[in-house]
């Protein structure tokens, strides 16, 4: 593991290598706790609540992120001799270099990444066994169309929910302004770790990654992506199905696919759902379960399921007991309020939410 | 409404770099159409306009769902925009009419009693191009038809401007240009002028932040009137008040700052917004609603022309008022007078003829009040005088006196209305149009303030001769 300020080690043979490798592997282990550290420290100062295993599961995807896009910029590269330098750099120079510039990572992206973790951890934690007819594949029985959708989707969350190796890929199905911010991103770490390398700028350098990142950027197919797909899958299937799919969905841990039926149902951007379910007011739970009628056996089963991320967890059985009780108490007519507060302008929706969390 | 394509066929369309149709599909065309496009020109479906300019400005693909309105259902899109070398490509590969929302059981029923909350008045909703497209309003419970979805706001209701001070004249048409929410827009139906309405509507955006279009209320007046207390008869006190402002003559001493204030900085934004619906520069419009830009913008030039001139007459009216005495040359200021107002006079194909140049005729006045006064003429001119005719203005000296000359071709001016055209306000029975009826009173106050005169000779069929007449500029 190397340091993101040292994108070339010196390889040296014999006893003296055991010590430097040694040096090196706790240089590295000492990096990935700042790393950490720093992550959650960014985390500390954006909105929401960011469990330890949130904070994991964010690291896992960012890292693999911008291995992929770091892998594919060298493909590209290695066919440009403009870019020779670029191959000093160690495996993962972008990842570990993001460490020391974490304000690179815009909100936007941090906003992003969070709802990836989340959705992600409490798929891992629910994966259902092979083999049983899940009842959102049963309630759709002949829809070909939404059944294609969805084993689409079942396998980009499955790439959501690798191996949690740092040095491992992961398919970048980011949306489009996302994916644009991320490669940019890494193609700056790369300049100037190539720039560090050299005893004198290479502009030519710089243009040789440019065309590599516009490159990547022109290729990029959002409509592949989890959310993408989950968003197919709301669409192709009629009112009445997605009234009878949105249950199963939540109890399932299929987050992405419950979020797209109440966007395409309750005009609710999906994103937004992600952000009512694994924040911190009961009440914007409440007001979904309520909207899409989750009965109150099922809000129990909900609340189990989202705990890890919701916090719900540290309360234990009686926490669980007195949101169904909670719920038992939100009425319809509250669950409309909601709904319409949620169609208000965006900018007051934001102010409202913020309000909300202090 | 426009049918559903058969399944599993995309909807085309390929646009150029600056996002203009090169060709579309027909329900994308007639999508654009309906949404008061050009068929040739830029993407006037606001949410399908966003994402060509995410495409653009990131040049990246681009596939999500995008809605768009259409009459009382919504149109559920799956778009991919692909950024190419030429432009761009469009597909359209999932393409859904929607009902509106039917929410299930109790859900439903509080839904429906939460969007008909009891206002006043009838609820509307507009698009970008204000045209009407959710009207719940019934004849029998309005009196009087409803606008029928699709007729434009500004064909069922007559837009009034009011003048009052910190009251915006136009509401509605300063909010539009600035997306911003507006109340007390008075209206009256064309249909039926004797009913009176209050509009107010806010802006509504797409997810992208682009506009979609205005919904509100409207009220009847007698519905408003009930709800509010009566107004009192002014009592001695405020009485007083208002006859200390109005009293003492037309202007107070702090006229012109009050005039800037209230007028010219309102009217300046209401040209520059006007401007810009006009040319279009915030997205495309149908051209009949780029027209009514440009209306509003005229009339609003016309307006601030009036200010200018009410300024001008508090400037001259006043007792310490003075002007420079400077060398001029009239022949030159009469050529920098026509090349202004050239524009004008070649929308009316009507050739100015100035002085040639090297001839001079060199006066003593101030060179902007000069200036102004041949642009007040030349302008009269070129509005009087018909089409495709010429316009003289010649220049000499005489007897100490220096003279430009303005000759039209227009119809003339009876002999004996050649003194009331220079009186104030007086515009010889004209009605509308352009002109404040002040031009001609200020610039004769100018001319005589520079020890000259200006004077008219006229007779009806023959055109019009104004001249000016200054003394002569001495070395001396």
């Amino acid at each position: 593991m190397t340091g993101g300020d040292e994108p070339v080690q010196q390889r040296h043979g014999g006893e003296w290598e055991g010590t430097r490798l040694g040096a090196r592997f706790s240089r590295g282990l000492a990096m990935e706790v700042r790393h950490g550290a720093d992550l959650a420290r960014l985390a500390d100062d954006a909105p929401g609540r960011w469990t330890d295993a949130m904070l994991a599961e964010t690291r896992i995807h960012l890292a693999g992120l911008m291995n992929n896009v770091e892998q594919s910029l060298i493909i590209d590269l290695s066919r440009d001799p403009a870019a020779s330098a670029f191959t000093m750099l160690d495996p993962g120079y972008a990842r570990q270099a993001i460490e020391r510039e974490l304000a690179l990572l815009s909100p936007e992206l941090l906003r992003h990444l969070r709802h990836r973790a989340s959705v992600s951890l409490l798929l891992r934690q629910h994966r259902i066994p092979g083999g049983i007819l899940s009842r959102l594949e049963s309630e759709a029985r002949g829809n070909g169309r939404y059944l294609d959708a969805l084993a689409g989707l079942s396998l980009a969350e499955r790439n959501w929910c690798g191996p949690m190796l740092l040095d491992a890929t992961m398919q970048p199905d980011l949306p489009a302004e996302l994916f644009h911010d991320l490669v940019w991103t890494v193609a700056a770490l790369l300049v100037r770790g190539c720039g560090a390398q050299a005893s004198t700028p290479d502009p030519t350098l710089t243009a040789a990654i440019a065309r590599a990142a516009e490159g990547l950027i022109a290729r990029h197919d959002e409509g592949q992506g989890a959310m993408a797909l989950a968003r197919r899958c709301a669409r192709a299937l009629s009112a009445d199905q997605r009234f009878a799919i949105a249950p199963h969905a939540l109890t399932e841990a299929r987050l992405l696919l419950f979020a797209a039926i109440v966007e395409c149902e309750g005009g609710i951007a999906l994103d937004d759902v992600l952000e009512a379910l694994i924040g911190p007011q009961d009440r914007d739970r409440f007001a979904l379960l309520r909207v899409m009628g989750l009965d109150d056996a099922g809000a129990f089963q909900v609340a189990e399921m989202l705990a890890p991320v919701t916090g719900l967890a540290d309360g234990g059985d009686a926490a669980l007991v007195d949101f169904v009780e909670a719920y038992r108490a939100f009425d319809a007519e509250q669950a409309v309020q909601w709904l319409l507060d949620r169609m208000n302008p965006r900018a007051l929706a934001d102010k409202l939410a913020l309000l909300d969390r202090r | 409404m426009i049918a559903a394509p058969p399944p599993g066929e995309p909807i085309t369309a390929r646009l150029d770099m600056d996002g203009r149709i090169l060709s579309a599909d027909d329900p994308l065309a007639r999508l654009q159409a309906d949404a008061g496009g050009d068929p040739q020109g830029t993407l006037a479906i606001p949410a399908l306009a966003a994402l060509v300019r995410l495409a653009a400005r990131l040049r990246i693909p681009i596939s999500r769902a995008v809605q768009a309105a259409q009459g009382d259902a919504d149109i559920s899109m799956w778009v991919q925009i692909r950024p190419e070398a030429e432009g761009y490509s469009l597909s359209i590969v999932d393409w859904q009419v929607r009902a509106p929302r039917q929410w299930p059981g109790e859900l439903g029923v509080l839904m429906a009693r939460r969007f008909a909350p009891p206002e006043p008045g009838w609820p509307w909703q507009v698009d970008t191009q204000l045209r009407f497209r959710q009207v719940a309003a019934q004849a029998a419970s309005i009196g009087h038809e409803p606008p029928r979805e699709g007729e434009p706001l500004t064909a069922y209701f007559r837009l009034d401007a009011v003048i009052a001070e910190d009251v915006s004249p136009m509401p509605l048409v300063e909010a539009l240009a600035l997306r911003m929410p507006f109340t007390d827009q008075h209206a009256r139906l064309r249909v039926d002028e004797g009913v009176e309405y209050r509009i107010s509507g806010e802006p509504l955006f797409d997810e992208d932040g682009a506009l979609m279009g205005y919904r509100g209320r409207a009220v009847p007046q007698e519905a408003k009137r009930t709800e509010q207390p009566a107004v009192a008869p002014a009592s001695d006190e405020q009485a007083a008040e208002v006859h200390s402002i109005f009293g003492n003559g037309m202007f107070g001493p702090g006229f012109a700052p009050r005039l800037e204030q209230a007028l010219r900085q309102p009217i300046g934004r209401i040209i520059a917004n006007a401007d810009s619906i006009a040319e279009q520069t915030q997205g495309p419009l149908r051209e009949e609603y780029a027209g009514y830009g440009a209306d509003i913008a005229r009339a609003s030039r016309h307006l601030l022309g009036l200010v200018d001139d009410l300024s001008d007459l508090q400037a001259i009216e006043r007792p310490d008022f003075k002007v420079a005495r400077e060398r001029i040359d009239l022949a030159d200021i009469a050529r920098r007078a026509a090349s202004l107002l050239h524009g004008q006079a070649g929308d009316r194909g009507i050739r100015v003829q100035t002085p040639p140049l090297g001839e001079s005729a060199l006066a003593c006045g101030e060179y902007r009040r000069v200036l102004q006064i041949l642009c007040n003429l030349l302008g009269n001119a070129i509005r009087h005088t018909p089409r495709d005719s010429t316009i003289w203005v010649r220049v000499d000296a005489e007897d100490g006196r220096a003279r430009v000359v303005v000759a039209d071709q227009g119809g003339g001016i009876d002999p004996v209305d050649h003194e009331r055209i220079f009186e104030r306000f007086e515009r010889l029975g004209l009605s509308g149009g352009d002109g404040s009826g002040l031009g001609l009173y200020i610039s004769r106050r100018l001319a005589r303030a520079m020890d000259g005169d200006l004077t008219v000779d006229s007779a009806l069929g023959q055109g019009a001769r104004f001249t000016l007449d200054l003394p002569v500029w001495t070395d001396a």
